[in-house]
């Protein structure tokens, strides 16, 4: 390096070698540019120092107490889901997250189908024939008959419902007798067939079937 | 015990202690100002681009540290990023030099600089003078001589650091700081003779 430039270092006290300096020095040129530049820079080292406004301070400081707390809320965000357990406590969650997300959708599916499902007096029942309905279809000489049956209805209403799949059979059957009394000869079904009579079960060919048409009037 | 800027950087970063911060900017506040006011002339400048350069280190320190990288050196960092606002001011000016006013001194009141402690009169007025005339004299050194002058003068910066900071060999930032001194030195000898009774 140049004499002049490693003169410099030694003003500036970038170089802490005395030796060196007093070898530099020795000459009398570097010891003249020396003397020259000392002076200069004592001069520019009394001259003072310019501060900033204190109002460019308190906003550098504001700012950067603002950019702080940014990088706070950020990092405490960033905690959060990086966050790390262990693995039994981390597979207990996960049951527990499960177990959350079926009773969640059981709910869910409950209350669906709460609301959902028709209630009992939304379904229309269709109607079953009444019994004095059945009275007004079955004829004139039926009518003895048909109070002993009504009276045997009467004891059963209590105990069957309005609408039962047995009270219609019943009914069917009662009206099936009724045409049978009317015209035995033209009867619309060939006794032979296999027919179960609802209450007894007896076939129409039966002997026991013949006993129940007899007790009919 | 006075902590290193390492330590304030570390603690304002990592713990967000803004007292740490604080006490950098106090530290290092003259310095940056002194290099920023050198190179614009005016203070209202200094005090924006001073802000601006702050603003700047601020976002880059809160990066995830990816900004500041210079370990064990923050104030040559920061004089970077010093530096970078400067010129971009200076590129910008540029562009409005036509239709700028020209009236770039430092108009900065003689009472503003006054120090806290109290001299006499004429040991202030010598000062302020000697100031002004230091100020006015540096402005007219060539610019990579006056930068090179306030980046070891005002910020004490190494010599090796403002070769590194302006992109040039240790060599030619110290032939630069020679040439300054030199010509200072000269333009002083030249006021001295031109008004030998003021001085």
């Amino acid at each position: 390096m140049n004499e002049k430039l490693q003169l410099l270092l030694h003003l500036y006290g970038e170089v802490d070698d005395q030796e060196e300096r007093e070898q530099l020095l020795a000459n009398e040129s570097l010891q003249k540019e020396w003397d020259e530049l000392q002076h200069v820079k004592q001069s520019l080292d009394e001259k003072r120092q310019a501060s900033p406004s204190s109002d460019a301070i308190e906003n550098v400081l504001a700012f950067a107490e603002k950019q702080s707390a940014t990088r706070r809320r950020e990092e405490a965000a960033h905690d959060r889901v990086a966050v790390t357990r262990p693995p039994e406590q981390r597979r207990r969650s996960r049951l527990l997250t499960w177990s959350g997300a079926v009773a969640t959708l059981m709910v869910v599916l409950g209350i669906g189908f709460w609301v959902l499902m028709p209630s009992e007096s939304e379904i229309r029942i269709p109607e079953a024939p009444s019994t004095e309905q059945s009275q007004s279809v079955a004829p004139a000489p039926g009518e003895e008959a048909a109070p002993a049956l009504t009276g045997a209805r009467a004891d059963e209403e209590e105990v069957i419902p309005s609408w039962d799949e047995f009270d219609d059979l019943r009914s069917l059957r009662y009206h099936l007798r009724v045409l049978e009394t009317r015209s035995p000869e033209e009867q619309w079904f060939d006794p032979t067939d296999q027919q179960w009579d609802v209450e007894s079960g007896a076939t129409p060919g039966s002997a026991m079937y013949q006993k129940t048409s007899r007790d009919l009037p | 015990m006075v902590r290193t800027d390492e330590e304030l950087v570390t603690a304002y970063i990592d713990a967000h202690d803004q007292d740490a911060f604080r006490e950098l900017v106090e530290r290092h506040k003259d310095r940056i100002y002194g290099y920023l006011l050198g190179m614009v002339h005016r203070r209202d400048l200094a005090d924006d681009l001073f802000q601006e350069t702050f603003y700047r280190v601020v976002s880059a320190m809160q990066r995830e540290r990816g900004g500041y990288e210079d370990r064990g050196r923050w104030l040559a960092w920061v004089m970077r990023i010093a530096r970078n606002t400067t010129l971009d001011h200076i590129r910008k000016r540029s562009k409005w030099q036509d239709v700028d006013s020209g009236n770039d001194r430092d108009e900065t009141s003689y009472w503003e600089q006054l120090p806290a402690r109290q001299e006499s009169a004429d040991s202030l007025l010598h000062r302020a003078e000697q100031r002004e005339l230091l100020d006015e004299l540096i402005r007219e050194l060539p610019p990579e001589q006056r930068e090179v002058l306030l980046l070891r003068q005002e910020t004490d910066l190494t010599f090796r650091e403002i070769g590194n900071l302006t992109d040039v060999s240790i060599n030619t930032a110290l032939g630069r700081m020679r040439y300054a001194l030199a010509n200072l030195r000269k333009m002083l000898r030249q006021r001295e003779r031109n008004t030998p009774s003021e001085v």
